[in-house]
């Protein structure tokens, strides 16, 4: 839906004209999510009473709630991903409720970045399918709605404790080692495309390598080249399918060998496929935020 | 002192393996989400259920509720 409907213009316009947008995660709704006992409460209410009104009701959904927080109207989002259907919801109820248009009532803001704890390297990671293009593979630009349509992005740290291992043969130029397998798996497990499966905890990861080397160093800043190699289990969604990830990285880090920082640090797939069905190729790219 | 960040810049370069620093760096700034993958976040959300009730009812405007799996934000649903 966000990449269509929720991307679409005068659906845009009218969220912001005639509504009180939000969206909600079902995972932090969950008995043992962290959203408040209030907060699943009322949307345990919005359920009850949106099947007591005969109207679509289940978790994945659009719903219209009227300014007195009785629910109007609902949607799948199959269909709320549809634009043309998701803007006539929108504007029969803003219609029939009499909204005068506004600004939004909230200002639209870029989504920031999760906190990141102090003396830890926060990193994010873009991962999305490629389409060939020639002798090469650009990112596949679609409106689907699908998988296909938007990139995923995690966001994640890496300790000093990490940092150590990444860095740790990174004495001289030429020296070599092996990432701790650890601190690799930490990075690599998020090297998959985008599915209806995001949960870390069902990617097995069943070979991977990361190798350094000390490329060069200038004055105190060494530059140190990354390879590696990743079969990891990924299923497409939250239950075995045969699929898999296989993919070849590449990248380097900035480090000041005086005071043992990582200035930078970046990691992308030279190639990427995901199998056990259709073969799509997809590509990742990794990159640390001092 | 020109000299010596001209000859800083071309040992930084030196190739990674088969690639070098520049295409690792085309790869991350070239996938990097554009502006029209972020059109979402020119909506105004709320930042919960009940703060969008709240404000519903002092603005007199209906809530869009959208309810999914996963995390919308980050694009992994």
């Amino acid at each position: 839906m966000r990449a269509v409907s929720l991307s679409n213009p005068k659906i845009i316009e009218s969220l912001n004209a005639y509504y009180v947008p939000v969206y909600l995660s079902n995972e932090d709704y969950a008995d043992t999510g962290p959203a408040t006992k209030e907060e699943k409460a009322e949307l345990d209410r919005i359920h009850r009473e949106g099947l007591a009104k005969g109207l679509s009701v289940g978790s994945v959904h659009a719903y219209i709630l009227a300014p007195d927080g009785s629910v109007r109207d609902s949607m799948h989002t199959a269909q709320a991903a549809k634009a043309d259907q998701l803007l006539a919801m929108l504007d029969r109820n803003a219609r029939a409720l009499h909204v005068a248009a506004g600004p939004p009532v909230v200002a639209p803001t870029p989504h920031p970045p999760p906190p990141c704890a102090l003396g830890e390297t926060q990193v994010s990671l873009i991962a999305r399918y490629l389409v060939k293009n020639g002798n090469d593979l650009v990112p596949v630009r679609s409106d689907s709605g699908d998988w296909s349509s938007l990139p995923s992005e995690d966001w994640f740290s890496l300790t000093s404790a990490d940092r150590v291992k990444l860095l740790a043969g990174c004495v001289a130029e030429g020296s070599s080692w092996t990432v701790d397998p650890a601190v690799a798996n930490k990075l690599l497990v998020h090297f998959y495309p985008p599915t209806e499966n995001w949960d870390l905890e069902k990617n097995t990861i069943r070979e991977s390598a990361l190798t350094a080397k000390v490329e060069s160093v200038v004055g105190s800043t060494a530059r140190v080249a990354y390879t590696g190699h990743l079969r990891m289990d990924h299923w497409f969604y939250h239950k075995p399918d045969g699929r898999y990830v296989e993919a070849d990285v590449t990248g380097y880090a900035d480090v000041d060998v005086k005071t043992r920082t990582l200035l930078r640090f970046r990691l992308v797939t030279e190639r990427a496929d995901y199998k056990g069905g259709q073969t799509l190729p997809f590509g990742v790219a990794l990159r640390s935020f001092p | 002192m020109k000299y010596v960040y001209l000859i800083s810049l071309v040992a930084l370069l030196v190739p990674l393996g088969a690639r070098d620093s520049a295409w690792v760096d085309h790869r991350v700034s070239d996938w990097q989400p554009t502006v029209r993958e972020r059109a979402w976040e020119q909506i105004g959300w709320a930042k919960d259920l009940r703060s969008a009730e709240r404000l519903c009812r002092s603005a007199n405007r209906p809530v869009f509720l959208f309810t999914h799996d996963g995390r919308l934000n980050v694009g992994r649903c």
